[in-house]
């Protein structure tokens, strides 16, 4: 009936003089394994100040599987390392301090025996300008789950045969050639989860290409253009349920299984939006998608088409989506608000919708009322109306007449609609007014409108 | 989706504390227990659970926070909330708080061992030995010269 746990003992712990410990001090009569426990959750600093508790509490710390060693000298975590008892370790953690630089031999020494007791998962942030290669030793830990790698060098032994139950790798600032990160990816069978952040200093064309990443599940990849001009990005793994990419040059990608999608301010390979054509391309292959994170490229016209709005919902069918945000940055976005409808329409199971305005826009006469007048006359036919969304958030708003003319109508075709929540620019201030007047035109009664500054 | 799951799927699984109380939970909650799931497992689940080594309030408390962790799943802001009740319980009640640690050991609830375990790293951060002694109730049971030399051989930990 009752099956008893398996528990791992840890005899040695227990010292014979905890008999002494006064009844009340229930703490400490809760097995090794819980004490253990709790102070895997604590930096080094602070587990090892419990030694000081009571004889009971003494070498517990030396137990700890986890070990956070961030900003401690190396010094001292030679001599914590000489102290730990724990037979297998589950973390070790670090990051130095910009004064206190540790010395490759000491990093390898650290690396060793986290090698030698099965670690689980390493972090190491080497901080800026620590550019000496990450020492070999790291290629040893064959048991790593999970490595985050921040700063320094990153380059392979020459007999790395890849870590082979590696499930997550995240990298950031690393000095890593694009080649070392093909054959890194290509070695690791297991890999689920990939994140390269600001690491493009050395990439200017990146592929991951299907055969080395199978199981590749989230992919987060990161580069800030400012810094330098985007790469090329190539993507091919079939098992993508999320991305995020930004500051990187999309080139054709397969994104058909795609759940989510955090695509903010990216640019696409020339090829791909020329023409209507490779507009078209770039969006149907995300069609799957449940949420999508967009920023301005979303409503770039193609260069062929003419007239704006953006007509999405005359040639896709996002029929999954539930979710969208779209930050437009550019000024140049006059139309951005009758796109967002026709995107909508093109949305069937939205539920949220988020629109917003990072840097304003201009005022009503480079908005051309009539035309956009003349474009929601389009869409009335055949007659549009949205039963799922709930949620309807715009920020950054003027409160001009065409914006107004578009919420009236953005009102009057969701039925389903629950809170319309506007967050207008500091200037304007006539909100009371705004509600009342939009009050008048909600077609579903339980609406409310919050309306409050950004 | 958790509460979806809830409110749709959901069998009722009666527990007995070992003061004789008799708790009706929903399946999905009590699945959170790896021992209740390893007992419904072998099929010896199907009249009332015996929990001998949990009494009631205790049980009380451990299906509040178990129905706590479902609904803050993807809520940040609870999930802060939550996190600093810790400080309180610790402070006030170190042993009740004792007593659900070992009742969810015991029912090896792998997410409120987590929980529980944070509280009390998040308590003894920061606070000098003497305090935490004196809060939880801890007897120094250290000679003055072993007091002494633990402090200088951890001297970096203590600065």
């Amino acid at each position: 009936m009752h099956r008893t746990r398996k528990k791992k003992k840890i005899s040695e712990i227990t010292q014979t003089r905890t008999q002494v410990v006064c009844e009340r001090d229930r703490i400490s009569n809760l097995p090794d394994e819980i004490l253990v426990h709790i102070l895997s959750f604590l930096h080094m600093k602070y587990a090892a100040t419990t030694s000081i508790l009571s004889t009971r509490w003494r070498f517990l710390w030396t137990w700890n599987p986890s070990l956070d060693f961030s900003y401690c000298k190396p010094t001292v975590i030679d001599r914590c390392l000489d102290l730990h008892r724990a037979p297998k370790l589950r973390s070790l953690k670090y990051c130095n301090t910009f004064y206190d630089h540790p010395e490759t031999e000491a990093v390898s020494r650290w690396l060793r025996y986290a090698a030698t007791h099965n670690v689980e998962e390493l972090s190491l942030f080497l901080a800026y300008p620590y550019q000496e290669s990450y020492p070999l030793s790291l290629f040893e830990c064959q048991t790593l789950m999970h490595l985050a790698l921040r700063d320094g060098k990153l380059n392979l032994s020459v007999n790395f045969r890849g870590f082979k139950s590696l499930v997550t790798l995240c990298l950031e600032r690393v000095f890593i050639k694009e080649e070392v990160l093909c054959t890194l990816i290509s070695t690791c069978d297991l890999l689920e989860n990939l994140e390269v952040i600001d690491c493009s200093f050395l990439m200017n064309r990146l592929r991951i290409s299907a055969t080395n990443s199978s199981r590749l599940r989230n992919l987060k990849i990161i580069s800030f253009p400012e810094r330098r001009s985007p790469g090329t990005l190539e993507i091919n793994a079939p098992s993508l349920l999320f991305f995020t990419c930004r500051g990187w040059k999309l080139s054709w990608s397969d994104f058909s299984h795609l759940r989510e999608a955090d695509l903010g301010f990216i640019s696409f390979d020339s090829g791909w939006n020329e023409d209507l054509e490779g507009w078209r391309r770039i969006l149907s292959a995300m069609t799957s998608l449940r949420t999508l994170f967009a920023g301005d490229w979303l409503f770039q016209k193609p260069k062929c088409r003419k007239h704006l709005p953006v007509p999405f919902h005359d040639h896709f069918v996002f029929k999954n989506l539930k979710e969208l945000d779209v930050f437009i940055k550019h000024k140049e976005s006059k139309d951005y608000l009758a796109s967002f409808i026709s995107l909508l329409k093109a949305c069937p199971a939205l539920e949220t919708a988020r629109l917003y305005l990072v840097s304003g826009l201009e005022r009503d006469r480079c908005v051309r009322y009539d035309k956009v007048r003349l474009w929601l006359k389009e869409i009335h036919h055949p007659i549009f109306s949205h039963d799922r969304l709930k949620t309807l958030e715009l920020g950054g708003f003027m409160s001009t007449k065409t914006e107004l003319l578009l919420l009236k109508f953005l009102l009057e075709k969701t039925i389903a609609l629950e809170s319309l929540i506007l967050k207008l620019r500091k200037e304007i201030n006539n909100s009371e007014l705004l509600r009342n007047e939009l009050t008048l035109h909600k077609a579903s009664p339980i609406a409310q409108i919050i309306i409050s500054h950004i | 989706m958790a509460s979806t799951s809830n409110s749709t799927s959901s069998k009722i699984i009666t527990l007995r504390s070992s003061d004789g109380e008799v708790f009706e939970v929903e399946e999905s909650v009590a699945l959170e227990s790896n021992l209740i799931r390893r007992m419904m497992e072998d099929d010896c689940a199907n009249n009332i659970i015996p929990l001998p080594n949990v009494t009631a309030p205790i049980f009380y408390l451990v299906i509040e926070h178990c129905k706590k962790h479902a609904e803050m799943k993807d809520n940040k802001e609870k999930k802060k909330e939550l996190r600093s009740q810790g400080e309180e319980l610790l402070k006030s009640d170190p042993h009740t708080y004792s007593n659900l640690m070992e009742a969810v050991n015991y029912l090896d609830i792998k997410s409120l061992m987590d929980l529980t375990a944070q509280w009390l790293a998040d308590f003894l951060k920061g606070k000098s030995p003497r305090l935490i002694r004196e809060l939880l109730k801890i007897k120094n049971d250290f000679t003055p010269e072993e007091e002494a030399e633990i402090l200088e051989r951890n001297r970096w930990a203590f600065d």
